[in-house]
């Protein structure tokens, strides 16, 4: 059973590297978001410090969206019946499910590696301790993030659909956050939203570690994320078992 | 002939599959030997691939269920993935994926040691004429060159239960016979195999037992030469005339004391006989007397395409309907 799961996030791992033009752009889109779209919203807002308050949130909304990036991958691979021959494989439906999702979640760190070091030189680490604390925390959103993404294509099977609820989700799921903003300017129905949001609480560890403000203990915020990270794989493997079959996919 | 082991390594059991309203496969019930080649024949649509699909646990049934090597595929799928393996129609390779990659994978995957998945991707990529073409992506391969790569990976994983779901579509004439062979040494070896195809030549050279499915039950069901001697009389025979035949001439046709089965499809006339040498010059005198002009001639032994247009209606080879 280990060695599939080996098996299945180290082929996962590997796809990382077919994107290496994508991750370059995506590196870059990230460096001139902090040093022009940051700078100079930082100049517009009240909030002491936002530019590092701002690098912080932004590093978390690309980790979302790289972990999210793992259901593209997925329907891509759906749509060449890639689904039917890994389901066919002699390999445990749940060992299936954990693999990919840890896998994805691996592959979302690895890619966003070089935003996490800049961010890191940008805004200064102070304690390494909270950091690692905060690695953690953003471990337990990626992995879990790629376990929603994994279900929810699978029950989607189909690549448009799939698109169009990923990006919606996507336009709520970080607005709904504390990632560009705090919950104290928010009103009172979005704020209620972000509390129970998983991009608040990986935002509110990262910044917790980088010694920047925060609103929510960081130990319930990383309670938050295991709670996050555990319902989302123990949701894709009762959907998985129950519910996932191959064939029926469409554009 | 059936050189199976004596038991039983499949055995359906009222399988069912709907596809929202649609019935797909009608409570199938079908045992398959051990270590026999049985030939799945079937139209596109007929059900063939449900079925299969099922039987690698791919797809769910909706009803009833199949059992392999006694292990029933809705009870311990885990059991059964580890017993079965198959080479899909469609060639399932990820499109930046190289051949040996997907293979090496595909190896590990199925117990290999990395060592050992090494040696068996090279063996395997060499006798499927693959070696040179490992490195390319399998968007830069042909379409016969993926099919190789679909086909390789059933001959890594040497499964107990081989599903080949139209083994040499798309493969030229001399891969065809290579796969023939590689096909009857891997039941030789001890596996046992499900050929599913619509090349009835395929299903006649390999298969120890045919099973025909139609509308998603069996039409059909024996070794291939006790289907085609299911077929009424000993003979065919086919005419093409140079316009539609009509029914006063099917009549008289059938009329002949040695016609069992008559057949016609536009300007193609099939007719199942006895003693054809005797009788061909009657039925072509008739028929010229009636005004028509025989194009061609062609009397044979049944096919098994006689045998499927026999019990459906429908030849299968081009899916042409006959009344």
């Amino acid at each position: 059973m280990l060695r599939h799961l080996i098996l299945v996030i180290e082929r996962d791992f590997r796809l990382l590297m077919e994107y290496r033009l994508f991750l370059l752009i995506r590196w870059l889109w990230f460096s001139i978001q902090i040093a022009v779209f940051g700078l100079a919203i930082s100049r517009l807002v009240i909030l002491d410090d936002y530019i590092n308050y701002y690098a912080a949130g932004i590093y978390v909304a690309t980790l979302y969206s790289a972990a999210m990036f793992v259901a593209f991958d997925i329907s891509e691979e759906a749509e060449h019946g890639f689904v039917d021959y890994l389901l066919s494989l002699p390999i445990n439906r749940n060992i299936l499910i954990i693999g990919r999702a840890v896998g994805g979640g691996l592959r979302s760190l690895a890619a966003t590696a070089p935003p996490l070091i800049l961010t890191l030189l940008f805004v200064g680490v102070r304690n390494p301790y909270t950091l690692f604390n905060a690695l953690i925390g953003l471990s337990l959103l990626s992995f879990g993030v790629a376990g929603l993404a994994i279900t929810i294509v699978s029950l989607l099977k189909s690549g448009a659909k799939t698109d169009i609820l990923l990006g919606a989700l996507d336009a709520f799921v970080i607005r709904l956050s504390t990632v560009f903003y705090p919950r104290e300017f928010m009103p009172p129905a979005y704020s209620t939203a972000a509390a129970v949001n998983p991009l608040t609480h990986a935002a509110e560890v990262f910044r917790w570690a980088l010694g920047l403000s925060y609103e929510t203990p960081p130990t319930f915020s990383m309670v938050i994320l295991l709670a996050f990270m555990i319902s989302m794989t123990c949701i894709g493997i009762y959907l998985y078992e129950r519910r996932i079959e191959g064939g029926g996919w469409t554009i | 002939m059936v050189s199976n082991g004596g038991g039983v390594a499949v055995k359906i059991d009222n399988l069912t599959k709907y596809y929202g309203k649609f019935l797909a496969v009608d409570h199938l019930n079908l045992e398959i030997y051990d270590r026999e080649i049985f030939g799945f024949l079937g139209p596109n649509g007929a059900g063939k691939s449900t079925t299969l699909l099922m039987l690698t646990t791919v797809l769910k049934p909706s009803d009833g269920t199949a059992y392999i090597y006694g292990v029933d595929i809705r009870k311990d799928p885990d059991r059964v993935r580890k017993m079965v393996g198959i080479a899909f129609q469609d060639p399932k390779l990820y499109w930046v994926h190289t051949p040996y990659e997907t293979l090496y994978w595909h190896a590990r995957v199925c117990g290999y040691s990395s060592q050992e998945a090494k040696q068996v991707v090279r063996d395997v990529l060499t006798q499927f004429d693959m070696w040179e073409a490992r490195r390319k992506r399998a968007f830069e391969l042909s379409g016969g060159m993926r099919k190789r790569v679909e086909i390789a990976k059933l001959f890594i994983q040497r499964p107990r239960l081989a599903i080949f779901d139209e083994p040499t579509a798309q493969i030229d004439v001399s891969g065809k016979h290579m796969i023939w062979e590689m096909i009857k040494e891997l039941r030789d070896e001890g596996s046992t195999i499900i050929l599913a195809t619509n090349e009835l030549y395929e299903a006649d050279v390999l298969s120890d037992r045919v099973g025909i499915i139609y509308k998603g039950r069996i039409a059909a069901l024996g070794t291939p030469q006790e289907l085609k001697d299911t077929i009424p009389g000993g003979d065919v025979l086919e005419l093409d005339l140079d316009k539609p035949i009509d029914d006063d001439t099917m009549e008289e046709i059938h009329e002949i004391r040695e016609v069992v089965e008559v057949k016609r499809m536009n300007q193609r006339m099939r007719l199942y006989l006895n003693k054809v040498e005797e009788v061909l010059p009657r039925i072509l005198t008739s028929l010229m007397e009636r005004g028509y002009r025989v194009k061609r001639v062609d009397m044979r032994e049944p096919t098994l395409d006689d045998v499927f247009l026999h019990y459906t209606g429908v030849k299968l080879a081009r899916e042409e309907t006959y009344a």
